[in-house]
């Protein structure tokens, strides 16, 4: 009978550690998240470097601890090790501590809410032409696109008020030619990089260049594994040229997520779209539900699945997980408007996280741009700053005083945030009621009910609309 | 979601992106 070999934490590829100086502690960085450490944790962490056994590292906690409790050590280890931070196999890298940059000299105190994601539409220019595209429908105002300067300002600011991390996206964010400049630039910040890309655009040479530039992670999407049908869906045939985006960052070192947004059309083939990441040498697949904003909303009806295909969907990710075991983590982001829940969006309105949109417009979400009377503060004209802090905009849902009944009253408003604005107004043409999600709405009914079809065939994204669409 | 004496590991796990 052979025993287990001994833990031998290290990073997984993807993931850092950072000290961040705003908040006075330290967190683990990785692809889609942040994760905040108390002083211990951190400390355990920092004797994790991919060559010593797991008692070692309790041993030399006790040189800075008095009454080190191994136990602990082992359990935080081993938690870290399921949510796939840490590796205990010996191939995890030196958990080493880099310092995220300060707030600015005289920046005073540092106020909270503190966000940690920014999501920068860098611009809307994509090749692809996805029906599901979750865009504003009305792209063309959208056609100025802040300069590098002014990019490079955001980022400044941003880290300054809290963000540790950064989703580079758009449209397709591949084609800024200054998007290796902006990846630098943040990395120096202590920013964990996080690029959302078609793939479609990708030069040869230039994974290299982003991953040299100190890109943490690529997402990647897939809109198929039928040619035929992905092509179908974007408006050009790009399957091969996404497969090949995908070995060229992976052979780059790049780790790499797929995603996959799931709608009608390709449900059936959910179980081959994992298949196909593991074939890719992803290390996460994200298969998500299509959510109903933009291009999404507006084709809504040529794309929402019905009940069985959801449940259907929630049995093929189950196969998929037991067939591929640990070599992927299978991220199944579930059907909005099934179940009568509400989803607590963007965790909270201007509570975590905020966007910048190619003009600098600053949102709470990428969709609150369609709200009516919200009028966005602008990142260059504003601050990124006032902004978040101060703007009617980012103040007009945030906590719980702006809620009605049923939400007022409901033991779950402090932990659903009242779900989603956008959805509310969309069903119900008021931002201000409860999500219609929510089985207690008196709108739930808009939700349950078939979606109008509005056109005879999806209409796909463009900057322009034709005549009688 | 003088030594220091030694007090439990904690963390707070947060998601952000656009699928948070």
């Amino acid at each position: 009978m052979s025993t287990a070999p001994a833990p031998v934490p290290g990073l997984r590829a993807g993931v850092r550690l950072v000290h961040d100086p705003v908040r006075g502690r330290s967190a683990l960085l990785h692809p889609e998240g942040v994760l905040l450490l108390n002083a211990t944790a951190a400390a355990v962490l920092r004797h994790c470097d991919g060559r010593r056994e797991a008692r070692a590292v309790t041993a030399g906690l006790a040189e800075e601890y008095a009454g080190v409790d191994g136990a602990q050590v082992d359990a935080l280890l081993a938690d870290l090790a399921e949510r796939r931070l840490l590796a205990l196999d010996g191939t995890g890298a030196p958990a080493v501590p880099a310092a995220a940059a300060a707030p600015p000299a005289g920046a005073g105190t540092v106020r909270t809410p503190a966000p940690l994601g920014l999501i920068a539409e860098l611009t809307y220019r994509c090749p692809l032409q996805c029906t599901y595209c979750a865009n504003p429908v009305e792209l063309a105002r959208y056609r100025a696109e802040l300069d590098t300067a002014q990019w490079l300002r955001v980022l400044d600011q941003a880290r300054a008020l809290g963000v540790l991390q950064l989703h580079l996206t758009g449209g397709e964010p591949l084609l800024r030619p200054d998007l290796a400049q902006l990846v630098a630039h943040a990395r120096t910040l202590g920013l964990y990089t996080n690029l959302v890309t078609s793939g479609v655009p990708l030069a040869a040479g230039r994974a290299g260049e982003l991953a040299e530039a100190g890109l943490d992670h690529v997402q990647l999407s897939l809109q198929d594994t039928d040619p035929n049908r992905a092509a179908a869906v974007a408006g050009l045939a790009a399957h091969d040229r996404k497969l090949a985006a995908a070995r060229q960052f992976t052979a780059a070192g790049l780790p790499l997520t797929v995603n996959a947004v799931l709608h009608r059309g390709n449900l059936p083939r959910l179980g081959a779209l994992a298949d196909q990441a593991v074939a890719l040498g992803a290390d996460r697949v994200e298969l998500a539900h299509v959510q109903y904003y933009g291009w999404a909303w507006r084709n809504r009806a040529h794309l929402a699945p019905d009940t069985e295909q959801v449940r259907q969907a929630e049995r093929d990710v189950a196969a998929a997980r037991r067939r591929h075991g640990g070599r992927i983590e299978i991220v199944h982001v579930a059907a909005d408007l099934h179940g009568g829940t509400v989803k607590p969006c963007m965790n909270g309105w201007g509570r975590e996280q905020l966007a910048v949109a190619p003009n600098g417009d600053v949102l709470p979400c990428l969709a609150a741009a369609g709200l009516p009377g919200l009028t966005p503060p602008n990142a260059v004209t504003d601050g990124l700053a006032a902004s978040w802090h101060d703007s009617p905009a980012f103040n007009r849902f945030r906590g719980t005083d702006w809620m009605s009944e049923p939400c007022r009253s409901c033991a779950l408003r402090e932990l659903d945030h009242g779900g989603c604005r956008c959805q509310a107004y969309q069903f119900t043409g008021d931002p201000a009621v409860t999500d219609p999600a929510c089985r207690l709405s008196p709108h739930h009914h808009l939700v349950t009910a078939p979606a109008p079809a509005g056109s005879a065939a999806p209409v796909p994204r463009r900057f322009h609309r034709t005549p009688g669409e | 979601a003088a030594r220091p004496v030694w007090s439990a590991p904690a963390v707070e796990c947060h998601r952000t992106g656009a699928e948070v």
